[in-house]
């Protein structure tokens, strides 16, 4: 299965898209597809609405120019399903990020490896996350936040953001 | 012998190709000129008071319009590029094609394929992430996809012969011309005169496209099309 295949999303009939490249890439996309199949694409700044020749209707919305969520019908608007998009946007499932996240030991200690320790430095001042605590286990960074514990994954060149969970162990809304 | 549908993507292609080479020739002269004016002027400051006051602040806005229209040249050449990487890479088989059933037949045996070796020879990766190939979940969303393309496919199939069922037909109402054009396989709308404002935006919420080609409001033939069309017709006989 090549690259391409994989990252696209089914959405009905010959709809099949690319949803991680923005709104306008993926307006362009649907349009060609449209245009060869004769569907029909309504769209505002953050929302493309895509209708089939049956009674199927997509919509996606996008926030920051990245996919937030996708409802589809397959009864002419009458009931939604949500795609599983949102997911696919964590880099690790919550389980994940609670397995990690009790590995890491966090405290207050002022004399952290060199690495993690400018990491959380530089994440605290420029983000200006309220932190209570903090901590590291290898290339895990967490920091903890009177509610949540924000997590990252040092890459060497920089972070890369793995996600937040709440204190209860859910995922924030 | 070529068919009327490749004759008709030949030609588009040409077309798509020419305006998008006019659209880089006329960014590239603007581009050339904002250029060449530039580097005359070479930061020279604005003689507030001076004769060449105006005459300066009036290039300027001319450089800073020439340089946005390079860049929507540039967009447009983009465009058009894209149209014609689309006819050569379709994205999608083409309801005017005629051989689109015969296409999709072949690609629902390719994605049967995929179905089979997804439920029968998928190796799980136990150390894979739940979001990473190799992974139940991965396998389960993947087969899910598979069996809903194979059955939008078949679905699609049936609908095209249901289409091939619809005869032309010609019908007018108070001047307005529904013809449902198997050849071109559009429904057109011919109106005796441009239509009002409203009439025109409600075509266009429906789906409805100006052809310049055909002097008609069309859209590519369906069900739900020829309603839409109805309906319209008789909104502006009301």
């Amino acid at each position: 299965m090549s690259q391409q295949q994989e990252t696209k999303t089914h959405l009905f009939g010959e709809m099949d898209l690319n949803l991680d490249v923005g709104y306008q890439a993926v307006k362009d996309q649907a349009f060609h597809i449209a245009e060869a199949c004769g569907y029909f694409i309504k769209y505002s700044t953050n929302l493309i609405e895509l209708y089939s020749n049956d009674y199927d209707i997509v919509k996606i919305t996008f926030e920051n120019d990245k996919v937030t969520k996708v409802l589809r019908s397959e009864d002419n608007g009458s009931n939604y399903e949500e795609l599983e998009i949102k997911e696919k946007m964590f880099k690790v499932s919550p389980k994940t990020l609670l397995a990690y996240n009790s590995k890491i030991k966090y405290g207050n200690e002022k004399s952290l490896p060199m690495c993690q320790g400018m990491a959380i430095n530089k994440l605290v001042k420029e983000y200006s996350i309220p932190a209570i605590s903090y901590g590291y286990h290898f290339n895990l960074i967490g920091i903890e936040t009177h509610k949540q514990f924000l997590m990252w994954r040092d890459l060497g060149y920089g972070l890369e953001f793995l996600g937040i969970i709440n204190k209860d162990g859910s995922t924030p809304k | 012998m070529t068919s009327n549908y490749e004759e008709k993507q030949a030609r588009k292609l040409e077309r798509y190709n020419q305006l998008a080479e006019k659209a880089v020739l006329e960014s590239n002269r603007l581009d050339k000129i904002n250029r060449s004016i530039g580097d005359c002027m070479n930061g020279t400051p604005i003689l507030v008071g001076h004769h060449s006051e105006g005459r300066h602040r009036r290039e300027l806005e001319r450089m800073q319009n020439r340089a946005r229209k390079v860049f929507e040249l540039r967009d447009k050449a983009e465009h058009y590029e894209n149209k014609a990487d689309n006819i050569v890479n379709p994205k999608a088989i083409s309801s005017d094609d005629p051989e689109a059933i015969q296409k999709l037949n072949a690609e629902i045996a390719e994605l049967e394929k995929q179905r089979h070796e997804l439920k029968n020879n998928y190796v799980i990766n136990k150390k894979a992430e739940w979001f990473e190939e190799g992974s139940e979940h991965y396998r389960k969303l993947e087969l899910e996809s598979v069996t809903r393309k194979i059955r939008d496919k078949k679905k699609r199939i049936e609908q095209l012969r249901a289409l091939n069922k619809i005869p032309s037909e010609d019908k007018t109402l108070n001047g307005i011309t529904l013809s449902i054009d198997k050849t071109d396989n559009r429904v057109k709308l011919f109106f005796p005169s441009i239509p009002s404002e409203e009439t025109r935006s409600k075509l266009k919420s429906s789906g409805f496209h100006w052809s310049p080609t055909n002097q008609a409001w069309q859209r590519m033939i369906s069900n739900y099309a020829i309603y839409e069309a109805e309906q319209i017709l008789n909104e502006v006989k009301a």
